[in-house]
């Protein structure tokens, strides 16, 4: 990356992965390549459905049982995750990788109190007494706005926000090396999010842990991720620095994605992109967003883009487009509503 | 009026249990709902905002029947929710529906797509075929931008991610077209493109069956393109209301100034002003004297401390601020 002075973390390499559905294999993960440096906080986005909770259930090794990784790698400091014994990856869930998962509103057990449970993940794995563990869950709750009286009610006694918020504690209880944040922030008001976000950025400085937020705002990885990964049905589509990604896009759907968005600093009316994802029981050869993309040719229709530099300049930034050079010239025209409907799908 | 809702309260009593019989612990009285007014007519759609924690579920699943309040008046067509529901369970269902917060834990997980989405109207004993139902399954989740709908049709929660979850549950509630809908935070999970397309689709229903609609939400951005009024929440009261246009250009109340101005903004080139409110979030069993707001409040008075405010208004438009529309105070920056 940019600055290969830091070290990195994470390294996902090639990674294929599908459900088995009825005894068809159906993709869920295809090529999938980024590597995370250490305390960076890198943003993961894409359309609902596209694969971005199944790539985080993989790094952390709790897919469900129907489904498959066929081909790739999985490193944490240079040790292949997948390569590793059940028992090995049950050692570093939780102390070298932690993960608030979308569920989190339902991860909680109902019949224990919440306190309680912080304070048994704390002693499953830390020498420490009840006590201490005890400390250590009020901090935590400190840390995410949560009331510590509370930690002696149940999960039904807790809002949305405070069972979300009680799990991004739980995640941080054993100062892991990366969180994997799934929707973490989807039951909170902006000003607690902000107040999290705000102490998460000390406590990354102080610790230099990493993490993968995956969420569907856009506005939150600008604000809160220094770099950005798009999937679409199951693919890296554009990776790069965020802020660049984000004003000069050089996919088509992550322009999409980009001018979905009302933005009253523009005189633009927000686009919607027309059609659906692709059905990926099926054999794809061609690009999957060609059905929907209104840059779309027969090439693309026949041949599968890499991931490639889209910049000479700057190595940082991939996309995986057939024709992301004539982005510049036609970034404007993906504003426009009737641009978008000259899709294949739609036309 | 479709929805009348006055002076509701709602009060848990926590640590109520075994210990304390013998007197080893104070129960904590939670105020998760207030004294909260709301009015809804048909045809309209009331956003409901507020901090994480304020009351908004507890008050949905009072106005769907869930939860029976401590106090308060609520009435649904002039008539007292409780007393239809005792009178008739199935017709109050097939009238008011709601979407719940949790995706993951509303669906059952036994059940097809298909299954789930049809049972409302099995339920309701309408005497449809199984084709016909299959095709009213099918127009839902359509509606609800599950689409192509057969291919999800047999599939389990489980093979559902977070947003195809959501859609599944916007779709049940839509099978009954039912007259008032609750839904708790039903698009927290989904894309722009999708968002807007359910929004859309959302606010066309109520406009063209005329049904009302609450919707709760943490994303203002998606308000104005659905409410038509607005009650903002804070510790279990409605501390600003009004018509939706109103609010966003001129909110009074400082708690709406700080949750306006902390919206991030997508757009990398453009800085949004950062809250001056902070302070840690209070407990629900420990609400503050006077005005509930005033240890966050950059505004407050000495009088804040001791005093509640009483309600202000011009035109429809309200809050429950000492000085609520008195002065232009400033938008709130931080410091
Ligand atoms: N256990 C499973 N069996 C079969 N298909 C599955 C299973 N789990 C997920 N899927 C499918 O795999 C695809 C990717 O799902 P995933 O949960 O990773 O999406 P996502 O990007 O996290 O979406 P969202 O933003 O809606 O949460 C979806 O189409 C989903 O329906
Ligand atoms: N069954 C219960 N027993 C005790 N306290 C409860 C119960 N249900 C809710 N509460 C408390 O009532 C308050 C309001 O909760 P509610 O779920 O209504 O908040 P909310 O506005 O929906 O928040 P969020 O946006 O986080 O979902 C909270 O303090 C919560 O802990
Ligand atoms: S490869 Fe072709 S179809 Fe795919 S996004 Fe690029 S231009 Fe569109
Ligand atoms: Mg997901
Ligand atoms: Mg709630």
């Amino acid at each position: 990356m940019a600055n290969n002075q830091k070290e990195i973390l994470l390294e996902i390499k090639n990674l294929d992965a599908h459900y088995n559905v009825d005894g068809q294999p159906v993709s869920a993960l295809q090529d999938v390549n980024f590597s995370i440096q250490k305390g960076e906080r890198v943003g993961l986005v894409g359309e609902s459905g596209c694969g971005k909770s199944t790539l985080l259930k993989a790094i952390m090794g709790v897919l469900a049982p129907n489904a498959q990784i066929t081909r790739g790698a999985i490193k944490l400091h240079e040790g292949d995750l997948l390569q590793a014994s059940p028992e090995q990856r049950r050692q570093s869930r939780w102390n070298d990788i932690a993960m608030i998962t979308q569920s989190a509103l339902n991860a909680l057990n109902p019949v224990h109190k919440i306190g309680d449970q912080i304070i048994e993940a704390i002693q499953s794995h830390r020498d420490v007494d009840r006590q201490q563990a005890r400390t250590r869950a009020t901090e935590l709750f400190e840390l995410v706005g949560v009331p510590p009286q509370r930690l002696d009610d149940f999960p039904h006694q807790f809002s949305g926000g405070m069972r979300q918020r009680a799990v991004i504690a739980m995640a941080l209880a054993l100062s892991p090396e990366i969180v994997l944040a799934d929707e973490p922030t989807t039951a909170l008001d902006v000003i607690v999010q902000d107040q999290i976000f705000e102490r998460l950025d000390l406590l990354q400085k102080e610790q230099a842990f990493s993490m993968i937020l995956v969420t569907h705002d856009l506005a939150l990885v600008v604000e809160s991720c220094s770099r950005i990964i798009v999937m679409y049905a199951g693919m890296i589509v554009e990776t790069g620095p965020t802020h660049e990604v984000v004003r000069r896009p050089f996919h088509p759907y992550t322009a999409g994605l980009r001018y979905a968005i009302p933005d009253p600093s523009t005189k633009y009316e927000p686009i919607s992109i027309p059609g659906a994802p692709p059905d990926l029981s099926q054999q794809i050869n061609g690009c999957r967003f060609a059905p929907r993309c209104p840059l779309a040719t027969s090439k693309c229709e026949l041949e599968m883009p890499p991931l490639v530099s889209s910049l000479a300049s700057d190595a940082a930034r991939q996309t995986r487009c057939h024709h992301a050079d004539q982005m510049d010239q036609s970034r404007d025209r993906f504003h426009d509503q009737s641009f978008w409907q000259t899709a294949k799908t739609t036309s | 009026m479709l929805l009348d809702v006055q002076d509701l309260a709602k009060h848990y009593v926590l640590g109520e249990g075994f210990s304390n019989l013998f007197g080893l612990s104070n129960p904590q009285k939670i105020r998760a709902v207030d004294g909260v007014s709301l009015r809804l007519q048909p045809g309209e759609v009331l956003g409901l905002v507020g901090e994480s924690g304020c009351g908004k579920s507890t008050l949905a699943r009072i106005l769907v029947g869930l939860e029976l309040p401590s106090s308060g008046a609520l009435l649904f067509n002039g008539n007292d929710i409780a007393e239809d529901i005792k009178s008739n369970r199935k017709q109050f269902h097939q009238k008011v529906q709601m979407v719940f917060q949790d995706p993951y834990g509303s669906l059952n997980p036994q059940h097809t797509i298909e299954e789930i989405v049809t049972r409302p109207l099995i339920y309701q004993q309408l005497g449809l075929s199984k084709a016909e139902l299959k095709d009213r399954a099918i127009d839902a989740l359509n509606d609800a931008e599950m689409m192509p709908a057969k291919r999800y049709l047999n599939k389990f929660p489980h093979e559902l991610s977070g947003g195809q979850r959501q859609r599944v549950c916007i779709a049940r509630a839509l099978v009954l077209q039912p007259e008032l809908i609750v839904a708790d935070e039903p698009i927290s999970m989904l894309d722009v493109s999708i968002k807007w397309s359910i929004v859309r689709l959302l606010k066309r229903l109520v406009k063209e069956r005329n049904i009302g609609l609450i919707y709760i939400t943490h994303d203002l951005s998606s308000v104005p393109a659905i409410c038509d009024k607005l009650a903002i929440m804070y510790l279990g009261r409605v501390v600003e209301s009004g018509l939706c246009d109103d609010i966003f250009k001129q909110a009074t109340h400082p708690y709406t100034q700080a949750l306006l101005a902390a919206s991030p903004n997508p757009n990398p080139d453009v800085k949004r002003g950062r809250p001056n409110i902070s302070g840690a979030i209070p407990n629900a069993s420990n609400i503050p004297t006077g005005c509930r707001f005033h240890p966050r409040c950059p505004n407050a008075q000495p009088q804040c401390a001791t005093e509640q405010p009483a309600e202000r208004h011009r035109g429809y438009h309200r809050a429950e601020c000492h000085f609520a529309f008195d002065v232009k105070i400033e938008r709130t920056k931080r410091a």
